[in-house]
């Protein structure tokens, strides 16, 4: 979870303290900036992260659970 | 802040709208001195009478900031493809930022609903093209409009 936190504060390039509870909202600009997060993320752990399960990731939280959820799944 | 994502009647959708009509009409309408704001409620009634009808919506707090007003029906030429086609969309500018979860939500009940093809345009003064490939969709057509 620390490595996922670590990547998606990269991906964000927030200089905001981000924990699993911090919204994706509040650290992208537009929903062009999410999904270019999400697809970053997912790209560094080697995991695609669809489309239909971006309605469930309000949160880094969820983001996280989200690639571990898709690397169990590889 | 509760963003929440439903499916909802034209009946809720429209008494929640109709203060963001005006936003919308002035951001994205074509043709405004020709082409009055007037949105014919019997005809959006009897689709959603038919089954045609489907509006997501995109609440906070239970206030509307986002909808999408489409219809479901077989392609007329291709009659065994069930489509989803844009009628309207529209987000509060400031909750633009969960768009992308908005059509998340759009496309995954369309598809349980049966659809099997989307359509969904964009203007070309506020190109949503980007976005719009970033969720899979590809560029397969150009409207041209002209007033008569």
């Amino acid at each position: 979870m620390e490595e996922i936190l670590k990547a998606i504060t990269e991906e964000a390039e927030t200089s905001a303290m981000v924990t699993a509870a911090t919204k994706l909202a509040d650290i992208v600009e537009d929903s062009l900036s999410f999904l270019s997060l999400v697809q970053g993320v997912g790209n560094r752990f080697g995991v695609r992260i669809s489309v239909e399960h971006l309605q469930r990731i309000e949160t880094v939280g969820d983001l996280a659970e989200a690639v571990l959820s898709a690397r169990r799944a590889a | 802040m509760s963003i929440s994502f439903q499916v909802e009647p034209f009946e809720t959708f429209y008494a929640a709208a109709l203060p963001l009509f005006p936003q919308h009409y002035e951001e994205l309408a074509l043709n405004k001195n020709e082409v009055k704001l007037e949105l014919d409620v019997a005809r959006y009634e009897d689709a959603e009478r038919n089954g045609i009808l489907h509006i997501s919506t995109m609440r906070d707090d239970g206030r509307l900031v986002g909808y999408f007003v489409a219809a479901i029906l077989r392609h007329l030429h291709y009659a065994s493809l069930i489509c989803a086609s844009t009628d309207m969309y529209w987000i509060v500018p400031e909750f633009r930022v969960h768009g992308a979860r908005f059509f998340s939500f759009i496309l995954d009940d369309w598809k349980k609903r049966g659809v099997r093809k989307a359509y969904v345009s964009t203007k070309v003064h506020e190109d949503k093209q980007e976005f719009l490939e970033a969720l899979g969709f590809s560029l397969s057509d150009k409207m041209f409009t002209r007033m008569l």
